[in-house]
């Protein structure tokens, strides 16, 4: 996984746009994700089930794209970053060993209260360039937050 | 004859609006810490907050059921937030999240449920339904946590 220098929060605009972010995952971080959710389905575990699915591969789970997505935001903006939103559709699967590159742009800025509000547009892209998750987050940093 | 896609789809449209209420439990500073190295791949600060998709990601908080009551995709009984599915193919399509007040360690959750759409949809690749279950997340003095509207994809 790649990690960012954190910017100055005064200096992000509308149009700036993030390090990329790339993750490679695992089969270990498949099984643990799934028995940290204790999501039993075999799509994610069981190659002979994945295949006879139509799937190369046992599958990233729908929600660990999700957590992509927010970790290129906390790799990029620090772990104090606050969530208000957060949004993804998964376009397409994704197996083991793929690369996995989150890109991103800010879309809006607003500054209140000593806090940066930054509404960024996102998207989670494999090694061949197929967009896998396209996402939205509404994100706090600086002042006193919730 | 009904396809079973389309017999699912009759039956979740009755459910829609329906809400169910459920205490979940507390939540387990272990867990947490287990989320964020299983997204990670390394071990988190000890003042690292609870991960955005913590509460949202998590199929089942309770044991569920042994092997034979799982379906054969492995999903159990409970696991599809109470949609009549059992006999068509599931997945996740991806979540929308609000977040009210960031979860601690420790908080009693609950949750409540409920179908807020359901479109049926047949076309050159077959048949396809597309549910939006509403979940939102709140502690146990009634404050909202987390807000998710997730789409599931069944075929």
């Amino acid at each position: 996984m790649t990690t960012n220098i954190t910017p100055d929060p005064a200096a992000i605009v509308p149009g700036t746009v993030l390090p990329e972010w790339r993750v490679r995952p695992t089969n270990l971080q498949l099984f643990r994700f799934s028995a940290v959710t204790w999501n039993a389905h075999r799509i994610h575990y069981d190659q002979e089930y994945a295949r006879v699915e139509g799937y190369p591969n046992v599958l990233v789970q729908s929600h660990l794209h999700g957590a992509f997505l927010a970790e290129a935001l906390v790799a990029w903006l620090g772990q104090d970053l606050l969530f208000r939103e957060l949004s993804w559709r998964n376009k397409h699967y994704a197996v083991p060993g793929d690369e996995l590159t989150v890109s991103g742009t800010v879309v809006a800025v607003e500054r209140e209260a000593g806090e940066h509000v930054f509404e960024i547009d996102l998207a989670e892209h494999n090694q061949g360039g197929t967009l896998c998750a396209p996402g939205r987050a509404v994100v706090v940093t600086g002042g006193a937050r919730r | 004859m009904t396809s079973p896609i389309r017999q699912c789809y009759d039956a979740v449209r009755e459910t829609i609006g329906q809400e169910r209420a459920e205490r979940l439990g507390r939540i387990d500073s272990r867990d947490v810490r287990r989320f964020t190295v299983a997204v990670r791949g390394e071990e988190p600060r000890p003042e690292d907050p609870v991960h955005p998709l913590f509460l949202t990601s998590i199929l089942h908080w309770g044991t569920g059921p042994g092997g034979s009551g799982l379906r054969p995709d492995g999903l159990g009984p409970d696991d599809t937030h109470g949609l009549p599915v059992d006999e068509v193919r599931v997945m996740g399509a991806g979540q929308e999240i609000v977040v009210h007040r960031r979860p601690e360690p420790g908080t009693v959750v609950t949750i409540h449920t409920s179908v807020t759409d359901a479109d049926y949809r047949h076309g050159r690749t077959g048949e396809l339904l597309i549910v939006r279950v509403r979940r939102r997340f709140g502690d146990d003095s009634g404050a909202d946590l987390v807000t998710c509207h997730e789409t599931f994809l069944a075929r």
